[in-house]
């Protein structure tokens, strides 16, 4: 899985840092996210094209913490974005994309807590409703069964 | 019970003369119509003026967006009951009556939905055909257009947020909902969308969801350290 490389799954998701905190939304479902700040870092570096193992290293070089004791967790978290639709594994075609992730730069190093998201589904009626969406050319939103 | 129905419009010349036809018809038509011309640069005004009569009130205000709109219509609003209506929207005939008989029934439910289904613009038809999705069988209508509610209950939830372009009314409800406010919702079809493709939401502005949710999770937990 290492070697792995996933994207957004967009249209559907959209995602921001406000205020320090990494929101993800979910157009499809309905569904938002709060992300911890281990689970940001991999969600970025998702963003930006980097490969799993790349996310890996990013996470333990910002919590200063050994790659090879939170890889099996990096990568359980990255098939829970899988499984959530949140992310899809990225085309073979797609080229890497630069590492432009900002490093945290002067951070503290903070303590490492596991990759984590808290998922709320209260407004999922209030979400679907709200945006007319488009139908892209990857025939998002599915049209359903 | 008095009805007051805010609608803001801006840049709808187009569509919202039929809009006003729909709140004009209604079997319960309201007591007044308070139309916000959130600075249009084309003929909405026009359009709106042709409509002049007894309770309808025009205001006029530089371009600040619809939440913004919407408040200053609630400000002026008089009524112990409040409709929204957006401005390329319609009403179906009976979508008052409708609602004000569900409130009556139920003293405790403070808003009312109902049902709604959405329909391609037929001026953009041709064009958009098979490019945007339309619900044309009916879902909970859970927007601004659908809604009637007790002005004391408005008052409660508050403002809209000003700084949104979309997602306001999520914001909003999502206050409704936390205060813990009894809605209900009419089986009864009580609108219908118009899909343009110039609808707001196709329009960029997505990222203000997120903040919309930002907001909505910030409130939350504030009220939790609180509490």
């Amino acid at each position: 899985m290492e070697g792995d490389r996933y994207c957004v799954n967009e249209p559907s998701v959209i995602s921001e840092v406000i205020d320090g905190e990494t929101i993800v939304l979910n157009f499809e479902s309905g569904h938002y996210y709060s992300f911890n700040p281990s689970a940001s870092e991999i969600w970025l570096r998702v963003l930006a094209g980097s490969p799993i193992a790349s996310a890996t290293e990013s996470v333990a070089r910002r919590f200063a913490v050994d790659p090879a004791a939170i890889r099996r967790e990096v990568e359980d978290f990255v098939r829970r974005l899988e499984a959530e639709q949140l992310i899809r594994r990225a085309p073979d075609d797609t080229v890497p994309a630069p590492a432009t992730v900002s490093e945290a730069a002067g951070d503290s190093v903070a303590a490492f807590s596991s990759p984590e998201f808290e998922k709320f589904t209260d407004m999922e009626e209030l979400l679907l409703l709200d945006p007319i969406h488009e139908v892209g050319d990857a025939g998002w939103p599915r049209k359903p069964e | 019970m008095r009805i007051s129905v805010v609608l803001p419009v801006y840049n709808r010349a187009t569509y919202v003369g039929e809009a006003i036809a729909s709140v004009l018809a209604q079997t319960l038509p309201p007591d007044e119509l308070i139309v916000i011309d959130d600075g249009s640069t084309d003929e909405s005004l026009a359009v709106v003026e042709g409509f002049a009569r007894p309770g309808l009130h025009v205001i006029r205000q530089e371009n600040a967006g619809i939440g913004a709109a919407r408040n200053r219509g609630l400000a002026a609003a008089t009524g112990e009951l409040i409709a929204f209506i957006d401005s390329d929207d319609l009403w179906e005939r009976d979508k008052l009556e409708l609602q004000v008989d569900a409130l009556r029934e139920r003293d405790d439910v403070q808003l009312v939905f109902g049902h709604m289904v959405e329909f391609l613009s037929p001026d953009r038809a041709a064009e958009l055909s098979g490019l945007l999705r339309v619900r044309t069988d009916p879902v909970p209508g859970l927007i601004a257009t659908t809604l009637l509610a007790r002005r004391a209950a408005v008052e409660r939830i508050g403002p809209f947020d000003v700084a949104l372009r979309v997602g306001e009314f999520a914001e909003w409800m999502a206050r409704a909902h936390d205060l813990g406010l009894a809605s209900r919702m009419l089986p009864q079809i009580v609108a219908r969308r118009r899909i343009h493709g110039g609808n707001t939401v196709l329009t960029g502005a997505n990222a203000d969801y997120l903040r919309a949710i930002k907001s909505t999770l910030d409130r939350r937990r504030r009220a939790a350290n609180a509490g």
